[in-house]
């Protein structure tokens, strides 16, 4: 199957914790179709899950949206943090968020990502591209 | 690889040994960080988290290990780390945290310290 440039999936999850795990499959079905490499998508799945963490914040509430662009041989992900009422629970283990980390993995990970915030609602986006393709 | 988590524990030679198997994610990292206290509150100095049947590791999972490797070392004890999927040794050392933490091939050499470098 051939990916084209307006192949858009659209992923909008509550923030809770066993649910990331949809975001990170998403990513892996996207990656593949535009033919990235299995180590590719294996850092674009762990990317995801941090840019996800990052917006959240440690907070279990609210949603986050997930914009899968597929590229010729590159995905680029959007992310959208939409706040909801203040939770008691924090999302994960009691350690909390682990900011530093999260942005270490995703720099390292990914061609180009960008995080920004408006109007309290955290965004971000990342683009990772697949290597050289060998016939 | 067995993909499902689950965390097995045993002692060898004293130390606590907790093989971990699948994702350990911001899903499942409460767990092992649950069981890390429990063998904290026992009283172990030295515990080995086994990630050779570990496929995924988020930053919330190496939160939970750093948690657990100040906790240790401020007590005099250690947290080692037996690794051997090249994966979960790159996000490792792409974090800085191959430096913080005693990495090892296998349990034995983390249950003997000889650590792998």
């Amino acid at each position: 199957m051939t990916a084209t440039r307006d192949d858009v999936v659209l992923l909008r999850l509550p923030v809770r914790a066993d649910l990331l795990v949809l975001a990170r499959m998403t990513a892996a079905t996207v990656a593949s179709r535009v033919g990235l490499a299995f180590e590719e998508i294996e850092d674009l799945r762990l990317a995801v899950e941090e840019l996800c963490l990052s917006v959240v914040g440690g907070t279990a509430s609210g949603s986050v949206e997930l914009t899968f662009h597929s590229e010729p041989h590159a995905v680029r992900v959007d992310c959208a943090y939409e706040p909801g009422p203040v939770s008691p629970e924090p999302l994960g283990a009691a350690e909390g968020p682990q900011d530093d980390l999260s942005m270490k993995i995703v720099e390292a990970l990914v061609d180009e990502f960008g995080i920004e915030e408006s109007g309290g609602a955290p965004r971000a986006w990342l683009r990772k591209c697949g290597g050289e393709v060998v016939d | 690889m067995d993909t499902s988590f689950a965390i097995s524990e045993r002692t060898l030679e004293g130390a606590t040994v907790l093989a971990v198997t699948g994702e350990i994610d911001v899903a499942t990292a409460p767990s092992l960080r649950t069981r890390l206290v429990d063998a904290e509150d026992a009283g172990q100095r030295v515990v080995v988290v086994d990630l050779s049947g570990v496929n995924f590791v988020d930053s919330t999972a190496l939160g939970v290990l750093v948690g657990a490797h100040k906790r240790l070392t401020a007590v005099g004890g250690s947290l080692r780390l037996v690794v051997t999927e090249p994966r979960i040794r790159k996000v490792l050392e792409i974090t800085d945290l191959a430096r913080v933490f005693p990495v090892f091939d296998n349990v034995e050499d983390a249950v003997g310290e000889q650590a792998d470098g």
